[in-house]
């Protein structure tokens, strides 16, 4: 049970501005003298960042700040003299931030910040202050951070006190049939134990609890043993009992594990308990310990075999509950891919060795052990980014996406991302454009921005090849359209193409192989996620594809696509007639003759940089080359209408073709803006994908257009 | 011939683990791989002639390998894994994960 005093609510707090909050002076302030450390909380809602106060930058849209939490770990159970916090902006972005921590004052502490992680190119700074004011009543605690440092400007922050603890931790515990879950140990029923070791009943969550976790325990209950074979259980049949019996089991990262207590594992007596959890897409959720392995065997003249058989289960238990925070064993530190770098420690008095590993064997260890973790793993537990501890949590987007985005359960709006084309798989080179589609699924109307899927600020975009680290799509060019509503009536939807090949940093996808698109989208308070589509781009068709495409995949030749053309980009121009020439029939030609052939279809203005001349900068007009850009755009859009469709996606394929259509028609040839018009309907009234036609709606407007085109003089 | 127990512990990653007693090869696995959350890649019982034997472990996928004298009786546990670029070796008194 908390202590009455030490009880703080969880849940909403309201939003309160820094003026509005009452601080005592300096003078009448007295010290705190109950301890400090804990979870703080700062919450703005309707805040937007860029103010003097919240100097966060514009890198990787990390404004506006949706929430931010700091951790302060001074004092309590095993106190790792560090801070940490972390900044939650829209969809996912965050930073992460961790800093060692001297004291400098009462209730006062500063220290330099170690650690980032995220977006982390918005958070510059390396010092942090920190001083805890307030009452003796947790709820007037505060606790007001400094930062400064990194070049930027001193950046202030007051946070509320929110909970003692750092993380929530839900556990359920069940048991086979014939197998006792032990969750309590006297501390001082064996007689081998540190002489300061106090005497208690501990329990399980009281571990984690001294942790810094706020461990709640769920009822268990008992598995029938036919779950397993001879009554010994194989991984798969504790996964399978864990997605069965376990209240709490989703299909996602979560704090909250199953614990579940065992005869024996079919591997054998020699296997004493095993975080048996790495089958599915979440991880780390299930551990279970075996009651009649070897650790239900007293060494020979043990003083008490009994309480000795009761203190290594309950250890083992703790032991592989670690595992499920994603914590390795004690000498292990330092393979596979630490968070930081660490130091093994193969003597630690930890749950995480080995007891039989150190030197002196158990005896040795049980004699030092005091029920804990260490100093390494309890920073790691409090302070490291949630998603490399929390249970089910995975590398960034590996089998998940944006779990940090603001999705409630029950959202009125559906975002569906997809490839219009039968299976999602792209030629090499071939720009990848997909699509997306906005849907009201509740049963009252929605108002929305009608440009909502159009706009970059509103959109964050994550590509990710498989094997390679995920990467977030930055635009070349964000625009910011006047808002201009439009509701979506129930089951009504709005749609956009999307060009995910390029961006900022270039390519995004290039190479063969398969990769991972999905995308948040910002609607007011909300986070709308996709689905994840999986695509897969082709290997070459032959060695010189290969050889053009190390000229194609430039960042040049990238601006180029996005933009629809350039005449300043010679070079870029060159490899994309290149392109034309050598690949004519691959779809990359395609977008190829289109960029070509755009930007000759009007008058180009072009900045020159003349520093000798009489004029350093001028305006420089190039002049349209009607016929060449006809010939090209033509070729582009109607030569192979079916492939053309199929590579720009229906709705930037019906675009460019209605642009096309206005473009002919204003150079005086109606007949052939008719004609590309006729071309669209007929293309896509063909056009099937998994079953779908094209709305009617849609092909009666192409049919009305080309009506318009074919009605006027001259066509 | 005695039993010798053999674990095939840390450090494995789709290795070859080729183990040979007097020169005579005596076990030989593709694609041994650690299981890190009980630093377990496999185990095995080994038939030796009882007395000292000469234990070779070759790991040729990581260009390591490790000769050691062994006797059974004394010995019967015998834990193996790659670490900094060589094999480490540990003669528990029994085999026991967690």
């Amino acid at each position: 049970m908390k202590a009455q005093d030490e009880q703080d609510a969880y849940g909403e707090l309201s939003e309160e501005s820094d003026e509005a909050e009452t601080e005592l002076s300096e003078a009448r302030r007295p010290p705190t003298q109950i301890a400090v450390s804990g979870l703080y909380e700062v919450r703005k809602r309707g805040h937007h960042a860029g103010s003097a106060q919240e100097p966060l930058g514009t890198v990787a849209g990390i404004r506006p700040v949706r929430k931010e939490l700091l951790r302060l770990d001074v004092d309590r159970q095993y106190p790792q003299m560090t801070a940490s916090g972390t900044i939650h902006g829209a969809f996912a972005t965050r930073i992460h931030w961790i800093a060692s921590l001297s004291p400098s004052g009462s209730d006062s502490w500063t220290g330099s910040i170690w650690y980032k992680d995220g977006a982390s190119v918005s958070f510059p700074y390396t010092t942090v202050e920190i001083r805890v004011v307030g009452g003796p009543s947790p709820g007037q605690r505060r606790a007001k951070v400094t930062f400064t440092g990194g070049g930027a400007p001193r950046r202030k922050r007051t946070f509320r006190f929110k909970s003692r603890y750092y993380h929530p931790a839900k556990f359920e515990f069940d048991w086979a049939q014939g197998a006792a879950a032990t969750l309590t140990l006297d501390t001082c029923a064996h007689p081998n134990r540190p002489a300061t070791l106090p005497c208690e009943n501990l329990s399980i969550a009281t571990v984690f609890r001294r942790a810094g976790f706020d461990v709640t325990v769920k009822p268990g209950g008992e598995v029938p043993i036919n779950e397993a074979v001879n009554a010994l259980w194989s991984d798969q049949e504790m996964h399978d009992a864990m997605q069965k019996y376990w209240s709490s089991f989703a299909a996602k990262p979560q704090w909250a594990m199953w614990i579940f207590f065992a005869s024996l594992h079919e591997a054998g007596p020699g296997l004493g308990g095993i975080m048996f959890d790495s089958i599915g897409p979440q991880h780390r959720q299930g551990t279970a310990l075996f009651v009649d392995s070897f650790i239900a065997q007293a060494p020979a003249g043990d003083p008490d075999p009994a309480a000795w058989v009761d203190r290594t289960r309950f250890w083992t238990a703790c032991h592989e509950m670690g595992h499920a925070f994603n914590l390795a064993h004690s000498w292990q530190k330092t393979l596979g891919v630490p968070w930081i770098p660490l130091v093994d420690e193969p003597e630690a008095r930890s749950f995480m060795n080995y007891f039989f590993f150190v030197l002196g064997g158990h005896a040795a260890f049980f004699a030092d052990f005091e029920y804990r973790f260490s100093n390494q793993e309890l920073l790691f537990m409090r302070h490291a980014p949630a998603q490399f501890v929390r249970m089910g949590d995975a590398d960034w987007f590996d089998h998940h996406g944006f779990q940090e985005a603001g999705v409630s359960i029950d959202q009125p709006l559906s975002l569906a991302l997809r490839a219009n084309r039968e299976s999602p798989v792209f030629e090499h080179m071939e720009p990848v454009t997909l699509e997306l589609k906005l849907k009201n699924v509740s049963s009252e109307p929605k108002l929305v921005d009608r440009r909502i899927l159009a706009e970059s600020e509103a959109m964050i975009v994550i590509v990710k090849k498989e094997g390679s680290p995920a990467r977030q799509l930055l635009p070349f060019a964000r625009r910011c359209y006047a808002p201009e509503t439009a509701v979506l009536m129930p089951g009504e939807a709005m749609y956009e193409s999307l060009l995910v090949s390029v961006g900022l940093n270039g390519w995004e996808i290039a190479d063969p192989g398969t990769y991972t698109v999905q995308v948040a989208l910002r609607v007011g308070e909300e986070d709308i996620v996709s689905n994840a589509l999986s695509i897969r781009v082709q290997p070459a068709a032959s060695r010189e594809e290969e050889f053009l495409g190390a000229r194609f995949f430039t960042t040049d030749v990238a601006r180029i696509i996005a933009f629809g053309g350039s005449r300043a980009l010679t070079g870029g121009n060159e490899v994309l007639e290149e392109v034309v020439e050598e690949l004519p029939d691959r779809r990359v030609a395609l977008h190829a003759r289109y960029a070509l052939g755009n930007v000759l279809a009007k008058d180009y203005k072009e900045l020159v940089v003349d520093p000798e001349g009489p004029e350093p900068l001028t305006v420089e007009v190039r002049e349209a080359d009607d016929e060449q850009a006809q010939g090209l755009i033509g070729a582009a859009l109607t030569r192979e209408p079916g492939s053309a469709v199929e590579s720009f996606g229906h709705i930037e394929y019906r675009r460019l073709t209605d642009r096309y259509s206005e473009w002919l028609a204003e150079e005086g040839d109606e007949n052939a803006a008719a004609q590309a018009q006729e071309t669209l309907y007929e293309t896509l009234a063909a056009r099937t994908v998994h079953g779908r036609r094209i709305r009617p709606e849609v092909l009666e407007e192409i049919e009305s257009h080309r009506r318009e085109f074919a009605s006027k003089p001259g066509s | 011939m005695t039993s010798l127990h053999i674990a095939l512990e840390d450090g494995f990653a789709d290795d070859t683990v080729v183990l040979f007693v007097n020169d005579d090869e005596v076990f030989r696995k593709d694609g041994v791989t650690t299981r890190t959350q009980i630093s377990l890649a496999d185990s095995f019982e080994l038939n030796v002639p009882a007395g000292p034997v000469r234990l070779r472990v070759d790991v040729p996928s990581q260009g390591v390998g490790e000769t050691l004298e062994v006797d059974a009786s004394e010995h019967p546990f015998v834990g193996l894994s790659v670490r900094d670029g060589g094999i480490r070796v540990r003669f528990p008194e029994q085999l026991g994960y967690l």
